[in-house]
């Protein structure tokens, strides 16, 4: 159990900047020869790899700077740097979360020393050069007990809080959870309809057999919708529970889920024999889905192979897109990637089902 | 021409021939019985005509439309009603005609008069608030044709609406199906209740095995199957196993029975070979009490005495 493997902290960094003052922090900070030996640093050439990484648990956290941030600096403009912190590392996280802090306060108090020289004194010459060496370690060590002048800092910390809200994720959790047993539900109905012979008498209507099973679908749709907006309204008026600032991503990501859904009810219902069977199974599924897909406990603190099983399912990129919106600000087409799985495992689900009910 | 025209009609289920080349029409307000045991092949039959099956070989047409190339415009022409009864059974009567309308197509001051005039035919437009779970079999069975009826269709067809009903409401559906063919709708009518047919249907077909094996008016079938005589003789003494295999040896004769004292025996044309059959009495010295000459029962049930029909 007791090891004596140093303590290292692997990050990678997005320097969109490529200035001196990013290159201050790369190289004089995170590799001075207190830090080069642990801290491991790795360039990244996007902000989607940072996340994999951190999802994947490989890095404890990325450091975004972005693209013109010591022109900014040397401007006097206010500029953050992401830090991307993994919750399942949040000591390493801190570690390096806490240096970009340091590193960025001790921007601004430097930045606030050299204007009021140069604006102040340097004009008058009313104080002699040896003065004012012995005056600037006071001036920075004054500064530094002002924290309404780290602007840089203060940002810094804002993003560094990428840790979920425990309600907010169960919020989302359960949600798609109940987007799941809402289809199920519907999907039942097919076989009451059979058993009631209503779906044969209205098969002798003029209505192709796609209509009938697209108004199927689109009636399990919108109950599906229906529950998880009245989730959404609940949650967010009595849980506080934020959703994120993305009305259509919101939209669409639910769209795209009760589509996926709908299509793996529809697959169920094809391969069950009675409303008993989907009524047993359905639920069974859907609590394997929940855990498997993170839906009960974030997907960080499974194993990797867990975590890649997780992805097979509807749940999972579901829950990843919300979370995208509610934790990590995300927007429309910043869920695009998990919108566009959820549609083709729609389609899959949907082409199988239908195949099946066809035959049936 | 025939409203409804079915040509070598055939459906299999695996190695069993549920329905083999079948033909027959139904013309333009007339009623048709389709009659037959249960498994006779009725069933297959109005799937196949109500477009939920597709034949395996054959076709038919309704109004000259295809069931097989153009099943939506043959549906747009009928209006089926099922064997069993096939409604929302937590929805009033008249939720689920205005459902099963809307279904059809009607919408508005339309479907309202025709959810109106469907439940004044089978007369529950008083009790249309009711959920169908409250209703007596055999308003359930009407509301299940008042569906059927929603369409206007140009033929109504009805899959043996009244099994499960008491008399009283069998006599009802009976009467509502004869007004409205009274006012000119064509129905096929299927059924294994002789009397039923005989009652409703201008025309019947008798099937059997997945074949017709006869067909015709009430009059026609009667004769047909009149040229059959069922001859009963009564005798004195045992009826021996020679003479029976002697009269079984007469020409034109089919089934024997016997029973104690007396023997039936299915011929064709049984006043003529009567003699023939009583001298075979005579040389086997079996002494002849009493002779009958009936006509056998057009009668169709699954029981065994389905083999007296042609």
């Amino acid at each position: 159990m007791w090891t004596s493997t140093p303590f290292t902290i692997n990050i990678e960094v997005l320097n969109k900047d490529g200035g001196d003052i990013s290159k201050l922090l790369i190289t004089d900070v995170f590799g001075s020869s207190d830090l080069k030996d642990m801290v491991n640093i790795k360039a990244a050439i996007s902000e989607a790899e940072i996340r994999d990484d951190i999802n994947d648990g490989k890095i404890a956290a990325g450091v975004i700077i972005p693209a013109g941030f010591s022109d900014a600096v040397y401007n006097d403009q206010n500029v953050s740097i992401v830090v991307l912190g993994d919750p399942a590392q949040t000591i390493k996280a801190g570690v390096i979360k806490n240096i970009v802090e340091s590193f960025t306060l001790e921007i601004v108090k430097r930045q606030t020393v050299i204007r009021t020289f140069m604006n102040v004194i340097a004009p008058d010459s009313s104080i002699n050069p040896a003065e004012i060496q012995r005056l600037i370690p006071v001036w920075l060590d004054e500064i530094g007990k002002q924290n309404n002048l780290v602007l840089v800092s203060a940002v810094t910390e804002k993003r560094y809080t990428n840790d979920i809200v425990p309600m907010d994720y169960y919020a989302v959790g359960m949600a798609v959870l109940f987007l799941l047993f809402a289809t199920n539900a519907g999907a039942e109905t097919i076989f009451e309809e059979r058993r009631i012979k209503t779906f044969d008498r209205i098969r002798t209507f003029p209505v192709s057999n796609g209509m009938i099973l697209g108004g199927k679908i689109l009636g399990i749709s919108l109950i599906a919708l229906a529950q998880f907006l009245i989730i959404i309204f609940f949650t967010t008026l009595v849980y506080k529970v934020n959703w994120g600032d993305s009305i259509p991503g919101i939209i669409v990501l639910i769209l795209c889920s009760v589509a996926a859904f709908a299509g793996f009810s529809t697959l169920l219902a094809s391969i069950t024999k009675s409303e008993n069977q989907i009524g047993n199974i359905g639920p069974a599924l859907g609590m394997i889905f929940g855990f498997l897909s993170g839906g009960m406990m974030p997907v960080f603190v499974f194993p990797k192979w867990l975590n890649i099983a997780s992805k097979f399912t509807p749940n999972r990129w579901a829950i990843d897109g919300f979370i995208k919106l509610t934790n990590e600000g995300g927007t429309f087409v910043s869920v695009l990637p998990q919108c566009g799985m959820l549609i083709l495992m729609a389609g899959i689900f949907f082409l199988i089902g239908i195949l099946r009910l066809k035959e049936v | 021409m025939a409203l409804l025209e079915v040509k070598e009609l055939s459906k299999s289920y695996g190695s069993i021939k549920a329905v083999s080349s079948v033909n027959f029409t139904v013309n333009a307000g007339e009623i048709f019985g389709l009659l037959g045991p249960n498994g006779a092949g009725k069933t297959t039959t109005i799937s196949m005509l109500s477009c939920l099956l597709k034949p395996d070989s054959g076709d038919a047409l309704v109004d000259g439309k295809s069931i097989i190339k153009e099943p939506m415009e043959v549906k747009k022409r009928i209006g089926v009603v099922p064997q069993d009864v096939s409604l929302y059974p937590t929805l009033s009567a008249q939720e689920n005609l205005v459902f099963f309308g809307e279904m059809y197509g009607l919408t508005g001051a339309r479907l309202r008069g025709k959810v109106d005039e469907v439940l004044e035919v089978v007369d529950l437009k008083d009790r249309r608030k009711e959920t169908i779970n409250k209703y007596s079999g055999g308003m359930k069975r009407r509301i299940n044709i008042a569906v059927g009826l929603l369409p206007s269709p140009q033929l109504l067809i009805l899959d043996e609406p009244t099994v499960g009903v008491d008399p009283q409401s069998r006599t009802n559906i009976l009467e509502t199906l004869k007004e409205l063919n009274n006012q000119g709708l064509a129905i096929l009518y299927t059924s294994h209740y002789m009397e039923e047919v005989e009652f409703l249907c201008h025309r019947i077909a008798i099937m059997d095995l997945g074949k017709i094996i006869a067909i015709g008016d009430l009059n026609e079938l009667r004769l047909l199957v009149g040229e059959r005589d069922l001859l009963r003789i009564s005798t004195s003494n045992q009826i021996t196993p020679v003479l029976i295999e002697d009269i079984k040896k007469i020409p034109d004769v089919g089934e024997t029975r016997v029973l104690d004292e007396s023997m039936e025996i299915l011929t064709l044309h049984g006043r003529k070979l009567l003699p023939q059959i009583i001298e075979k009495f005579g040389d086997n010295s079996v002494k002849i009490r009493s002779v009958e000459v009936k006509e056998p029962p057009l009668k169709v049930s699954s029981a065994p005495t389905s083999t007296f029909i042609v």
